[in-house]
């Protein structure tokens, strides 16, 4: 069941980054609803099928974007994983808990992403980075209280 | 025993896994290399266009309400100016299309061919910008309809960009505001030229400017036809800072682009100078 409900929240979020999250630019940042997806299911699901998810919501981030397949895969892939690797040992029952580890998790996958296709001058990313890991901490607040309840964690 | 097939298992799903990966991102740059989009790229588009396409028009519609409601008086006094400049304009096209066909019969009388302007394919914004690192929108018009990579697309405003890849029902926009697109410019007053390109902020630089160019704040910035994409005379946008450093070596001006980005919803697709020819 937890399965199943978390690649139709992954699809979701899909459909909802394509179409909504445009329209959400706050100091010209935008959330990354898959990316979050991806850290929540992670870290209610675990490793194995947080990878799993990153890897498909990546590849998916990658059509949607049109650009990069390969370099979104790999970040939301590591993101995935790493956030099923630290649930285990964390207390998930704080909200600040997921919220904290989800700005992390951001950071660290658009690094990856950062390395496998650089862009013009880091600082700008990096401002990027920080506007989008504080966006998807914001949506995470709201949304991985749901996601637990949808997967029955 | 059953330890060891669950590993090997394992790492069946895994390989295979890795394998599908590597299959569709080598597929991807296979496709992008023609300006097209890869077969399971094609499938899931089919699958997310039209739930993205009803969102996105949705999240529009919403947020003009929420914009009207919130500007009533203003909209109110708007209208009143904008009935009287439509009883204007009604006028003046009454008098135009009299000159239009007086044209018509004077070209025939002359024997002039009729210049036809170039083929347009209006579409619609299916897909905002969907990431924070590339600024680039998808619209519900491709192969089918005959849009191809370097087409230009526009509004009525200004330029938007060029289509840098198409599936049968899709069509992707590189904006003129991300930061890998170029456009080769040229300010109207002056005619000094340089390259317009993304920063993927709200506003373009007007890079490789002469030294000596003439560029003023409130210059008209156009197309100016060198490259292979853009045919000369598109609207970019206006000069709102020039930069110059002390030793006169670095020259720039930021450029606010004619066309809207935060409303882009419909636009019109026109060959390049490549599809042109």
């Amino acid at each position: 069941m937890g399965t199943l409900a978390g690649w139709t929240l992954l699809l979701v979020a899909v459909v909802l980054q394509g179409s909504l999250a445009g329209h959400l630019q706050f100091l010209g940042c935008q959330p990354d609803l898959i990316l979050t997806a991806t850290l929540c299911l992670g870290l209610l699901l675990g490793p194995e099928k947080g990878g799993l998810l990153g890897v498909a919501g990546g590849l998916l981030e990658g059509v949607l974007v049109g650009s990069n397949p390969g370099s979104f895969l790999v970040s939301r892939c590591a993101a995935g994983l790493l956030a099923g690797a630290v649930s285990a040992r964390l207390f998930r029952e704080n909200r600040l808990v997921p919220v904290t580890l989800i700005f992390a998790g951001t950071a660290l996958a658009e690094l990856v992403f950062f390395v496998m296709s650089p862009s013009a001058s880091f600082v700008p990313y990096l401002r990027l980075a920080l506007g989008e890991g504080v966006w998807n901490s914001a949506v995470a607040l709201a949304a991985y209280p749901l996601a637990a309840r949808w997967v029955g964690r | 025993m059953k330890v060891q097939q669950e590993k090997r298992t394992r790492f069946v799903v895994l390989a295979a896994l890795l394998g599908t990966c590597l299959l569709v991102v080598a597929l991807h740059y296979e496709a992008r290399r023609r300006g097209s989009v890869s077969l399971p790229e094609e499938g899931a588009l089919a699958v997310l266009t039209p739930l993205q396409g009803t969102l996105t028009q949705f999240a529009f519609t919403l947020r003009e309400r929420g914009r009207s409601i919130r500007r009533i008086g203003e909209i109110e006094h708007e209208n009143r100016e904008l009935r009287k400049q439509v009883q204007d304009l009604r006028n003046r096209n009454r008098r135009l299309n009299a000159k239009y066909e007086e044209n018509i019969r004077l070209r025939k009388l002359l024997a002039l061919d009729l210049e036809v302007p170039n083929e347009a394919v209006f579409a619609e914004v299916i897909s905002l910008n969907t990431s924070n690192w590339f600024q680039r929108v998808r619209l519900n018009r491709g192969r089918k309809d005959r849009v191809a990579p370097k087409d230009v697309v526009m509004t009525d405003a200004g330029l938007v960009g060029q289509v840098i890849d198409v599936s049968r029902h899709t069509a992707t926009v590189e904006l003129i505001i991300d930061r890998e697109s170029g456009v080769g410019a040229r300010t109207m007053q002056s005619r000094a030229t340089g390259v317009v390109r993304g920063t993927s902020e709200p506003n373009c630089e007007l890079a490789y400017l002469d030294r000596d160019a003439d560029v003023r704040v409130g210059d008209q910035v156009l197309t100016s036809g060198l490259g292979d994409v853009y045919p000369p005379g598109l609207i970019i946008g206006e000069v709102t800072e020039v930069h110059k450093d002390r030793h006169g070596i670095r020259h720039s001006a930021t450029v606010k682009p004619a066309t809207d980005f935060a409303r882009l919803e419909d636009v019109y697709v026109r060959k390049g100078l490549r599809g042109a020819e």
